[in-house]
């Protein structure tokens, strides 16, 4: 007996761990096939980031200059090449690295971890506060979920890391407001939402305004419910100490790094706009970009819910939301409160305070929601059958039957397409060929510190960006920019012409045509680098694009 | 006779040793089974490297939390959960700091580390 009740008490623990361990396996996959980096420019810049910390086995506030030069370096309160993100989150993946081993691997591997933990919080919320079954069905959900894995691909992984601590950060606040004031863990789960808030934090502050909001409203509506405030003052009195620590240590954790969210040169006037987009969730189909599938820099795919979703759990999630609006118990009043809050900052573009581009990155926060909302959907569809001792057996039939349907049709719905999604991800030609990272190592020994590279005939710009990270010097796609301001010297510039994607791709013609423009524009300079269908020259430069 | 009295002393503190070893093996076998599995998961698709990197993740940012939380009577999926968020993010800022005074990222988490090894360690001795 006592064996058994071990092991009941342990099922938990197998099932976040068959989580995790399906997630680690899924988004992993496209490591598997390369452990050269991929992503967009925002993945190499994140990575880059991180390495250079690893380089110097070193952190501060600051980035080095050729990171500096690209985006975000200036910050009005620090000044110029200062870190986008607080530090620590990079910290993270430059520990993997320095613990772990492999520059490229442990880097990314890191990544993926962080940015797969959806599946976890969301199991735990859900699995506490409704039980196991929805709680499985909710976690299950969030391993594959579309848009969380396009962004953590494409790269704005400090976001999707944020976003995922949102159901462990409210449910921790959920356990210390509902907890009786005499029992001990109420001290616990104060602290365990400090610090995981905090930590959210560390990574964007997106997520973690999300949590806040999220829990001033589960406050709020706890408020109404019980007609009373929910937080008892007269403990303050006998027990203040726990609290002020607990608020001491949450700002002396974050108030480091709100120069870094402060700093940038950003402005947020309030100017209504649009507002006809309260009445939809999310409507993007009046933007413009729309007709060409492309709305402020995401695939329409990123909005559709067809694509994120499918549309047989829509009526399971309006379920979900009847049903707590219908029993509004504590639990209720938090998904409640998670549901509006989501709501108030996909809108705030509305307000002029956000842009859109921003308030489509506040959509991560929904798909947890969405699918714990959708769990409690199939869940309490079988409550509707009566509690007599029959219909409650019948009920229990309808209420397994519909989980298994629901994830038979999500395996060979949205499980599959992000199987497909992760395994074909960022092929061998969209990530460095060997070719470019020798040529990044060259550069790294060979080349001054600001050296500033301009590469033309690599095929994406990302592969550029990531040759930057590589090689720890600054490379672009263009420097004209920073002569007209004064803040590039010509005798830094040098100009690098790179066949070898084209080589690779068989494109004789075009690599033809870049040999023509190659000789006549460098007639005069000098070819310092000429291997494996790359050439670097330098001097009497006269070209700063790539175009 | 007192040299027997120490050997007594020595077999009595290494019996409570391993009753300790015994009870946080009997309480908490799922969680080290468990974060074995991760590594060897890791191993078989990473090879070596991958191994080391999870192994690491485990070792600093799940186990001493994970008791730290437990000796506060946290349930184990809760133990385990708010150790993965809660250290990921506060964990590299005290090694952030710290990075300061000692300057290297990796000396700083090795003292980290230790301290909340030892905090674990001092927190499940004060519970027995």
């Amino acid at each position: 007996m006592a064996k058994l009740k071990l092991s009941i008490k342990n099922y938990e623990i197998i099932i976040a761990v068959v989580l995790f361990l399906i997630s680690f396996w899924l988004w992993t996959l496209p490591l598997q096939s390369s452990h050269v980096p991929f992503g967009e420019g925002d993945a190499a810049w994140q990575f880059a980031a991180a390495d250079q910390m690893y380089n110097a086995d070193h952190a501060d506030y600051s980035i080095p200059y050729y990171l500096g030069m690209w985006y975000y370096g200036y910050n009005k309160i620090l000044g110029p090449n200062t870190n986008e993100y607080p530090p620590p989150y990079s910290v993270n993946i430059s520990l993997a690295q320095l613990f772990g081993g492999g520059r490229f691997l442990s880097a990314y591997l890191m990544f993926a971890v962080l940015c797969m933990l959806a599946s976890l919080s969301t199991f735990l919320l859900i699995r506490k506060l409704y039980g196991i079954l929805p709680g499985f069905l909710a976690g299950f959900a969030m391993v594959f979920s579309m848009r969380d894995i396009m962004t953590y691909l494409w790269g704005q992984r400090g976001s999707v890391i944020s976003f995922t601590f949102i159901p462990i950060a409210i449910y921790s606040f959920y356990m210390f407001l509902t907890s009786p004031e005499n029992d001990k863990k109420k001290k616990v789960y104060l602290f365990s939402t400090i610090f995981i808030v905090a930590s959210q934090y560390m990574f964007h502050i997106q997520g973690a305004v999300i949590s806040i909001a999220s829990m001033g409203i589960f406050f709020l509506l706890m408020w109404l419910k019980q007609k009373k405030f929910p937080f008892n003052f007269k403990s303050l009195k006998t027990s203040w100490k726990p609290y002020a620590i607990a608020v001491f240590v949450f700002l002396a954790l974050i108030t480091p790094f709100l120069i870094i969210y402060l700093g940038p040169q950003e402005t947020h006037p309030i100017k209504f706009n649009n507002v006809d987009r309260l009445f939809s969730w999310f409507k993007v189909s009046d933007q413009p970009g729309y007709s060409q599938g492309n709305v402020e820099g995401y695939p329409l795919i990123y909005f559709t819910f067809s694509s994120i979703y499918s549309y047989w759990y829509l009526p399971l999630l309006i379920l979900g939301i009847i049903i707590i609006l219908i029993k509004r118990e504590s639990r209720d009043l938090l998904m409640l409160a998670w549901l509006i809050a989501i709501y108030i900052f996909i809108h705030l573009d509305v307000t002029g305070y956000l842009n859109l581009q921003r308030a489509a990155r506040m959509l991560l926060a929904e798909t947890a929601l969405f699918y714990s909302l959708i769990s409690i959907g199939i869940v309490g569809a079988a409550s509707f059958f009566g509690s007599g001792k029959n219909l409650r057996q019948i009920s229990k039939y309808i209420k397994y039957s519909l989980a298994i349907a629901f994830v038979a049709v999500f395996i060979f719905s949205n499980a599959k397409a992000a199987y497909g999604v992760l395994n074909g991800a960022y092929s061998p030609i969209l990530r460095l060929n060997p070719y470019q990272l020798e040529v990044s190592d060259w550069i790294s020994s060979n080349l001054p510190k600001d050296a500033m590279i301009i590469s033309k005939g690599t095929i994406t710009y990302p592969k550029i960006r990531f040759m930057l990270a590589v090689s720890q010097r600054h490379v672009g796609n263009q420097i004209q920019s920073h002569i007209n301001s004064n803040l590039v010297r010509t005798d830094q510039i040098y100009y690098m012409v790179d066949y070898s994607d084209l080589a690779l791709l068989g494109r004789q013609d075009a690599a033809q045509s870049l040999f023509e423009w190659e000789k006549s524009t460098f007639a005069n300079s000098t070819l310092i680098y000429n291997k494996n269908n790359i050439h670097i020259w330098y001097g009497n430069i006269t070209v700063f694009t790539n175009e | 006779m007192n040299k027997l009295n120490n050997t007594k002393t020595e077999n009595k503190d290494i019996n409570t040793s391993s009753n300790n070893l015994g009870s946080i093996w009997a309480e908490e076998h799922a969680v080290i089974i468990a974060s074995a599995v991760i590594i060897l998961i890791s191993y078989i698709i990473f090879s070596y490297a991958g191994a080391k990197t999870m192994g690491f993740w485990i070792m600093f940012y799940i186990i001493p939390p994970y008791f730290i939380f437990r000796h506060f009577e946290l349930d184990k999926l809760e133990s385990f959960v708010f150790s993965v968020f809660a250290g990921a993010g506060v964990l590299p800022t005290i090694v952030f700091f710290l990075n300061f005074v000692i300057p290297s990222l990796r000396w700083s988490t090795v003292i980290v580390f230790i301290a909340e090894a030892l905090t674990a360690v001092y927190l499940h001795a004060k519970k027995k």
